[in-house]
């Protein structure tokens, strides 16, 4: 009855809310999102290379295409940064840090390989920094205890990515 | 704070402390006789906002709290390091749940 009086109370007067935070959702991580966006970033890359080399900058679909896949780029190489922001942040613990000491270096390098894919058309950083999100995907699903493998995607760019083996 | 009604939002604290739970707070205790390993305080994080956590042990001569939820995957002092005691606004005196 008392917690009922409570409810009452809380609906005219809105009670402050404290968090017991667990993120939201609770306990969904998953480092697929950042693989897809590295993905991305590279297939984006390949269809500004093909462009450059089927059309002319004059040519309206040149106009056309190329800011897009400019932009997507750019969309992407960001959500890989934020995605294993997220996990590292939020997700990572002290005992992980202490088994893989490469965590920290590891992340660092993604979010500057991230800004690198922002700032240049490379194809080669692009790759580097999905090989980078692959060992990281590898090593949050070992602090899972879930097996990996790696495979080809199977969609372009068709370059290789870490799956856990459920 | 001296005295307040607040309200559980989040899971980090369950089963003990459930969604939609209400908990009164008080700091009294707090001037009183401190912190101290056990108690629910409630506490302002410059980065996750208001929240509510387990105090599991004290360090540093009693000055910095280690803070812990009840699941594996919360938010706390596994991840964001020991906090001052001095930045618990309250520690939880009675709580109010939904009967089974």
């Amino acid at each position: 009855m008392l917690f009922k009086l409570l409810e009452s109370l809380d609906r005219v007067f809105k009670f402050e809310t404290v968090r017991a935070h667990c993120d939201i959702p609770c306990g969904i991580y998953d480092p697929h999102q950042a693989q897809v966006a590295a993905l991305s970033v590279i297939r984006m890359i390949d269809l500004m290379e093909e462009l450059k080399n089927t059309h002319g900058p004059e040519s309206i679909e040149y106009q056309n295409s190329m800011p897009r896949y400019v932009m997507v780029k750019e969309e992407h190489a960001e959500l890989v940064k934020r995605e294993i922001r997220v996990i590292y942040g939020d997700y990572m613990k002290q005992e992980h840090l202490d088994k893989y000491p490469e965590l920290p270096g590891l992340v660092h390098k993604i979010m500057q390989l991230g800004s690198k894919s922002r700032q240049t058309a490379s194809r080669e950083q692009a790759l580097e920094l999905l090989n980078c999100v692959n060992r990281f995907a590898e090593i949050y699903w070992e602090t899972k205890g879930i097996q990996v493998k790696r495979v080809k995607a199977p969609y372009k760019p068709g370059e290789e990515i870490v799956y856990p083996v459920l | 704070m001296l005295l307040g009604l607040l309200k559980i939002s989040g899971y980090s604290l369950a089963p003990a402390f459930q969604e939609g739970d209400y908990v009164l707070v008080s700091k009294l205790p707090l001037l009183i006789r401190g912190v101290r390993p056990g108690d629910v305080v409630v506490f302002d994080h410059p980065l996750h906002g208001r929240l509510i956590k387990l105090v599991d042990r004290l360090a540093c001569g009693g000055n910095q709290m280690f803070l812990i939820g009840l699941n594996a995957d919360s938010i706390d002092s596994r991840s964001f390091g020991l906090l001052p005691t001095s930045m618990a606004q309250g520690k939880v005196i009675w709580h109010f749940q939904k009967s089974k």
